[in-house]
């Protein structure tokens, strides 16, 4: 095969692009028989090379390889997994242990909560709402695309691992798992419906921006409407994933997947949350604080729970509930 | 839904095409990125085939002996100062494929016409 690499002659984002069509065909020839693996690097290789010679020679803007390329790899996905399973056929046999798999999931979801909530924030108050929407407006509509595009990303994420979760633990428990399971993918579903209210609110950021009087005025009202649909949205996927690692902690725990003592993290988070409604009822300051902490702590047992499954030695057991039946 | 036996994808087809017009120039071997911008112009896409999609059904093809292939000798590809290219050329067996594709495509337009005719 060739020696010259597929970065060789690019710069800039061209080389980022190329570098991500190596990332990816590398990842799904990883394994394969040297021969097959090469041959396909090869000429993936030769593809982005050619491509890119193309587009300079065309004088065409370097963002549009880099997009090109970028879709022809997000398009061709499902193919090039299919063709994986094709070349190894009925000979495949990855084995990744149980506890890696649901591990890797639980670590996934922290990164895709983060995410998720980060879409929330805004000061809908009548005074800095103007502040709010201005700023909005100035960012770039390149940034707001990517934005939008993780957005849609985590939300297919959030189905797929929910998906991925009920694959896996099924056999361990079919009632908490399809529970935990539901409330991701709700999770998911919520994501990408906030991820589209949010599109329509910068548009209305920018028809604040452009508008007078008391166009401008109604803007503002609609917009603070979207704001606050965008908010409830994200919350209500918050909900939903925060219930959802409660149900993984009692499913995790009665399995014996995680030490047992790990439970009492969502208890306690669930009795500070509770504490933060009663403190919202009440009238307290403190109210907004007690109920991040509540939350937070629940994130800590999947991180907790996601590590430990990820690095302890696999034991490769059967369910434990497969036990108890064999006992009886 | 599983296609039917010896039946062509609308991608294989298109390769075909693609490789038969590239056959009728100077040279008649093609490489994957040519075929793909071939096809994008024949189509007037405005994408270019997806890696994935492209490289599997030329190995499909391949296996079904409609397309030959051989990797370029290294001399060339290290002269030009690019990675070495895998060439592909349609066989006569790829060439009798695609055209009678293009025949049972026709087919239907003039069984129409000779019905119109004697009505």
């Amino acid at each position: 095969m060739s020696s010259i690499t597929a970065g060789g002659g690019m710069s800039g984002i061209a080389v980022v692009a190329s570098r991500v069509a190596r990332g990816w065909t590398a990842a799904y020839t990883l394994g394969l028989a040297a021969q097959v693996r090469d041959a396909r690097r090869a000429e993936i290789a030769s593809d982005v090379w050619e491509h890119h010679r193309d587009i300079v020679t065309e004088e065409r803007p370097m963002w549009r390889f880099f997009g090109s390329v970028f879709g022809r790899i997000v398009r061709g996905a499902p193919a090039d997994v299919l063709w994986r399973v094709n070349v190894e056929g009925p000979k495949m046999d990855i084995k990744i242990p149980f506890e890696r798999i649901v591990g890797g999931l639980l670590l996934a979801m922290v990164v895709l909560l983060m995410i998720t909530t980060s879409i929330s924030g805004y000061d809908t108050g009548r005074e800095g709402f103007d502040g709010e929407l201005r700023r909005l407006a100035d960012m770039s509509g390149a940034a707001h695309n990517v934005n939008a595009f993780f957005r849609a990303i985590t939300g297919v994420a959030l189905i797929a691992a929910a998906a991925a979760l009920y694959t896996n633990l099924k056999d361990r428990s079919p009632m908490l798992s399809a529970m935990a399971a539901f409330g991701i993918a709700a999770a998911g579903v919520l994501a990408l419906i906030a991820g589209a209210l949010q599109l329509v609110f910068v548009e209305l950021a920018q028809e604040y921006v452009a508008s007078t009087g008391a166009h401008q005025e109604q803007v503002l009202v609609t917009a603070r409407g979207f704001a606050v649909a965008t908010e409830n949205t994200v919350g209500g996927a918050f909900i939903a994933l925060v219930l959802s690692i409660y149900v993984l902690a009692i499913l995790a725990g009665r399995e014996a997947l995680v030490p047992r003592w790990l439970i009492g993290i969502p208890v306690i988070s669930a009795v500070v949350i509770g504490g933060s409604l009663i403190a919202q009822a009440v009238g307290a300051d403190l109210q907004w604080w007690i109920l991040i902490s509540g939350l937070f702590m629940s994130v800590i047992w999947l991180l907790i729970a996601g590590l430990w499954l990820l690095l302890s030695p696999s034991k490769g057991r059967a369910p434990a509930s497969a036990g108890h039946a064999a006992a009886m | 839904m599983r296609r039917k036996a010896g039946a062509l994808l609308s991608i294989e087809i298109a390769i075909l095409q693609a490789g038969i017009a590239v056959l009728r120039g100077s040279d008649p071997e093609f490489h994957g990125y040519a075929i793909a911008r071939e096809i994008r112009d024949q189509e007037g896409a405005r994408s270019l085939t997806a890696h994935g999609t492209l490289y599997r059904a030329l190995e499909r093809l391949e296996v079904r002996g409609l397309l030959a292939s051989r990797w370029e000798d290294p001399e060339i590809a290290a002269a030009e100062e690019r990675p070495r290219r895998r060439m592909y050329r349609v066989t006569a067996e790829g060439e009798a494929a695609a055209q009678a594709v293009a025949a049972a495509a026709k087919a239907p337009a003039k069984t129409l016409k000779r019905g119109l005719a004697a009505s």
